[in-house]
């Protein structure tokens, strides 16, 4: 992590000098703190993410589960030039899921996310100067998540602990569509879509936890796969 | 009474008595304060207008009238402060005598219409619906005398009186309302349209007699003056001219260099007028033939006369336009037409150095288009001139590449010792030096030797060469020349160097420019919106608010990186800011010439020496052309989308309906940087935006391009 931070660092560094006044950033200002809202929802489906809850609440076939998702995120920006921007940030979200057909409990996920962004501004193509207009944002982030269970199955004998309880650290990549609008020349405001997925590669599967681990990798999968936000920054 | 009408106006000549010295010619300038109606915004003069015209009209009708008052108004607001049109200047003053005088016993009239002359080569006069009457300095070189320009005015304040452009419009939209107009049939509403057009120029011309003839004009000039346009496409005169215009030491042309007969004028006065908006020449004279003769006024009555305000005066008038008008025609790029235009005046005024450096920008332009292969773009095929004009056309047409070169060298060189001072003719002279090294490089060797073989078809460039060399201080700016020429061939010959410039220029591209500028001045930057969706497009009132509050943002960016901007701006001028309003003509003109000026060419612009003073006024020698045209349209899929919904062939969801109702964005963005010491442009940006033009979309583009202004390299 450290060695991670030393290059953002090292990075953000070298494009400042590099850039210094050349980059006209948004009037001139080039900095931006940024607070993003990021909601869902959504099916997430099939049978293979459902092997361990069929197992524990004795489901058979297929079935679907709603799955309802919200975070928040907080990030630094830094225009680097007209195309640019690269950032760093952290994100916390909750992840519910509930089965549509059968009584069990309501799972939820926390996730806490850290890690660094690129942000592309079509300069070229639209003749937008970033930070404004449409980007394309490419985000990074270690991802560290934790399952608990938040309430009992009314009605049932199915244990209150008897929920996901594993824990899961390893990367996310997400995409982010999104359109900056300015207020006041301070503020930015920008609705987006967000696209995310885990890098299978990174799965952390070993023999005593590979069913939880499995189910909360996938959960993550449905409920960071879709997403729409809302992000406003303040230029600085 | 008539006498003392006729005293009356004679006070008045002294105002309109204006010296001005034809060997030392200054061209035109709108001076006196600038009238306050003209300053105004359009958008106001519409709105005044529109309550005017529209009392008692019926929505429909007010609606019609409406459109067209906001087109008239915004064009000819703009038309009006284009430079094109002279304020308080000597022509404008003596048409406005004349005028006062045809409209004496109408002082209602007389006082609701303003005369102003144009400057345009074309030989026209027109009348706007709000008592603008506009006429071209072209045709006021080629009229005979006084009662010509009265009769011509005269016809004109019939078109307002009878609100004829209004009329039209409103006619022309009927038109296009009816049913078989709508679906297609487009030449049967062009032919109606025109035909309505010619009934009201012959309604024109029968009022107009009608009125003339209540002056002490000569009757029949009203008859005289179709002449004038059935001729308007000559030159004011008809003398014979020789290459030996040109000839003088060793510089002599050979015959074949001459037509032996030349093209007969053929000014048809019959022709097929379906088409057009004006009938014939021959329908006009003969409408007002009848009427003359149903007046019982014979053809040969002596009654009425030319002149009230006297001859001379008319003929210094006349000839101000005539000495305009070869100006014009070099500015129009008609270099052939200013070169005989400045052969006929300088019969009687052979020391004009006016006219000379005229004749020196027209073979300067035509040697550096023949050189560049681009000479056709700007000739008129010989075969096609009539009179005795057609040899010139011939000549140039005839001439080698580099014996144009030469000669245009050759007459800019001895002009430069004329006028020492004059630098635009020694970057002429410098110019075309440096363009024979880089275009026929094959002579040099020859002309460096200095031998002449009498019967080589080198021969005669050669002489010349060696004539020249001859005068003092040709050779020193020839080797200077060719040290010019051999660092631009190094430059393109250097395999290193072309990549090191290209590279340059990547990084130029992608980190910006670095000018280093302290202040610049913006020259009226453009705002125009257009809506694509709705016919016409241009919205008019939306693109003179948003105009302002550019201009605004423009100061506002520049304050934030400390570049001081002055912002030129038309609307914003005292009606004393004569001198300002000058200056943004000239450098609308100056700029409008370096960027119509071939990219290839590179050459002097004509308004090069005029733009100097400018430094020294506004305090900086960049100036800066900014403007955003604004667009809205349809999506491409939208139509078909919308009728494949109606039919029920796709479902709609609520993202399909945003997306069919929303329509797509756009802005073109321009910046150019021009330095008045060289002419070129120092930062070029062309961009076009795909998005709304919201303040700060529009910020963040002006920020940027007033960064590079500042930056320093």
């Amino acid at each position: 992590m450290k060695k991670f931070l030393v290059v953002v660092l090292l990075v953000f560094a070298c494009g400042h000098v590099h850039s210094q006044t050349r980059v006209p950033g948004y009037l001139g200002k080039r900095h931006s703190l940024s607070i993003q809202y990021l909601s869902g929802i959504g099916l997430a489906g099939g049978p293979e993410n459902l092997s361990y809850r069929k197992g524990l609440y004795g489901w058979g076939g297929g079935t679907r589960e709603l799955y309802f998702t919200h975070s928040v995120a907080g990030a630094y920006n830094y225009v680097l030039s007209k195309r640019y921007s690269i950032g760093f940030g952290v994100r916390q979200g909750w992840l519910g899921m509930r089965s549509l057909v059968f009584p069990s409990p309501f799972d939820r996920l926390k996730t806490t996310a850290a890690g660094i962004h690129l942000d592309m501004f079509p300069f070229l193509r639209r003749g937008t100067i970033a930070p404004l207009g449409p980007y394309t944002r490419f985000k990074f982030y270690w991802t560290y998540s934790r399952s608990f269970q938040v309430e009992p199955v009314a009605g049932s004998d199915i244990p209150e602990t008897a929920g996901l309880t594993g824990k899961l650290m390893m990367p996310f990549v997400f995409m982010e569509f999104g359109n900056n609008f300015v207020i006041s020349d301070l503020l930015t405001l920008s609705p987006g879509l967000s696209l995310g997925g885990g890098i299978p590669a990174f799965v952390p599967l070993d023999d005593t936890n590979t069913i939880q681990v499995e189910n909360m990798w996938l959960r993550l999968q449905s409920g960071w796969g879709v997403n729409l936000f809302l992000e406003m920054a303040i230029l600085l | 009474m008539g006498r003392f009408i006729l005293l009356f106006w004679s006070f008045l000549l002294p105002l309109v008595s204006w010296s001005q010295d034809f060997d030392h010619y200054q061209p035109l300038r709108s001076s006196g304060d600038i009238p306050v109606n003209l300053l105004k915004s359009a958008s106001e003069k519409f709105a005044i207008e529109s309550e005017e015209i529209g009392e008692g009209k019926s929505r429909k009708e007010q609606k019609v009238s409406d459109k067209f008052l906001l087109e008239s108004n915004f064009s000819l607001d703009a038309f009006m402060l284009s430079g094109k049109v002279l304020l308080n200047d000597p022509v404008g003053e003596y048409l406005n005598v004349i005028k006062n005088y045809l409209l004496r016993d109408l002082p209602e009239v007389r006082d609701s219409i303003k005369v102003y002359a144009v400057r345009s080569p074309q030989v026209n006069a027109f009348c706007t619906n709000n008592g603008i009457v506009l006429v071209h300095l072209g045709l006021l070189a080629k009229v005979k005398n006084e009662a010509q320009i009265a009769a011509v005015l005269c016809h004109e304040f019939q078109h307002y009186i009878r609100q004829h452009p209004l009329n039209r419009f409103v006619e022309s939209e009927r038109l296009k309302g009816e049913s078989g107009m709508r679906f297609g049939n487009y030449e049967a509403y062009v032919l109606a349209r025109n035909r309505f057009s010619r009934e009201q120029e012959l309604e024109a011309d029968t009022k107009g007699l009608e009125l003339y003839l209540e002056s002490a004009y000569s009757p029949w000039e009203q008859y005289d003056v179709f002449d004038v346009m059935r001729y308007s496409y000559l030159p004011y005169d008809n003398i014979p001219w020789s290459c030996n215009s040109f000839a003088h030491g060793a510089l002599q042309f050979p015959g074949d260099y001459s037509l032996d007969t030349l093209q007969e004028i053929n000014a048809e006065e019959e022709y097929d007028d379906d088409l057009l908006s004006h009938p014939n020449i021959a329908t006009r004279r003969g409408a007002i033939k009848d009427q003359l003769e149903a007046e019982g006024i014979d053809e040969k009555t002596e009654e009425g006369t030319t002149f009230i305000f006297g001859e001379d005066q008319f003929n210094r008038i006349r000839k101000i336009c005539r000495f305009e008008m070869a100006r014009l025609y070099l500015e129009d790029k008609s270099y052939e037409r200013a070169i005989y235009q400045t052969y006929l005046l300088l019969r009687e005024n052979p020391e004009s150095g006016y006219l000379k450096k005229i004749t020196c920008q027209s073979l300067y332009g035509l040697a550096k288009f023949k050189n560049a292969r681009k000479f056709y773009s700007i000739h008129t095929d010989y075969e096609d001139v009539e009179g005795e004009s057609q040899q010139l056309y011939y000549f140039m047409e005839r001439l080698e590449k580099e014996e144009l070169n030469l000669l245009a060298m050759d007459y800019a060189w001895y002009l430069k010792q004329e006028q020492p001072e004059d630098k635009e003719i020694a970057n002429i002279v410098n110019d075309l030096m440096v363009e024979f090294h880089r275009k026929h490089e094959e002579y040099l060797p020859e002309i460096a030797d200095g031998e002449v073989e009498p019967d080589s078809s080198e021969a005669f460039l050669l002489n010349v060469f060696a004539e020249l060399k001859e005068e003092e201080g040709f050779v020193d700016a020839w080797e200077k020349a060719e040290e010019v020429w051999k660092v631009e061939l190094a430059s393109m010959e250097n395999e290193e160097e072309y990549w090191e410039r290209r590279k340059r220029l990547l990084k130029k591209r992608r980190r910006g420019e670095a000018l280093g500028l302290d202040k610049v001045v913006f020259v009226t930057p453009i705002y125009k919106k257009y809506d694509q969706r709705r016919k016409g497009g241009a919205e008019y009132l939306a693109s003179e608010s948003r105009s302002t509050e550019y201009n605004g943002m423009i100061r506002e960016m520049a304050g934030r990186v400390g570049l001081e901007a002055e912002v030129l701006e038309l609307h914003k001028l005292e009606p004393s800011g004569i001198d300002q309003f000058n200056d943004i003509v000239l450098l609308q003109a100056w700029i409008g010439d370096n960027l119509w000026n071939e990219e290839d060419m590179n050459m002097v612009s004509i308004y090069q020496e005029e733009v100097q003073y400018l430094k020294e006024k506004y305090g900086t020698e960049f100036f800066v052309l900014n403007g955003v045209l604004s667009m809205i349209k349809q999506r491409s899929f939208q139509k078909t989308a919308t009728a494949l919904l109606l039919i029920g062939y796709v479902i709609p969801s609520p993202l399909g309906v945003y997306m069919l109702i929303k329509p797509e964005y756009g802005a073109y963005y321009f910046n150019l940087v021009m330095n008045l010491d060289t002419g070129t442009s120092e930062m070029e940006e062309f961009r076009i935006i795909r998005q709304k033009d919201r303040d700060f979309v529009l910020k963040s583009q002006l920020y940027y391009s007033v960064l590079q202004m500042k930056n320093t390299p």
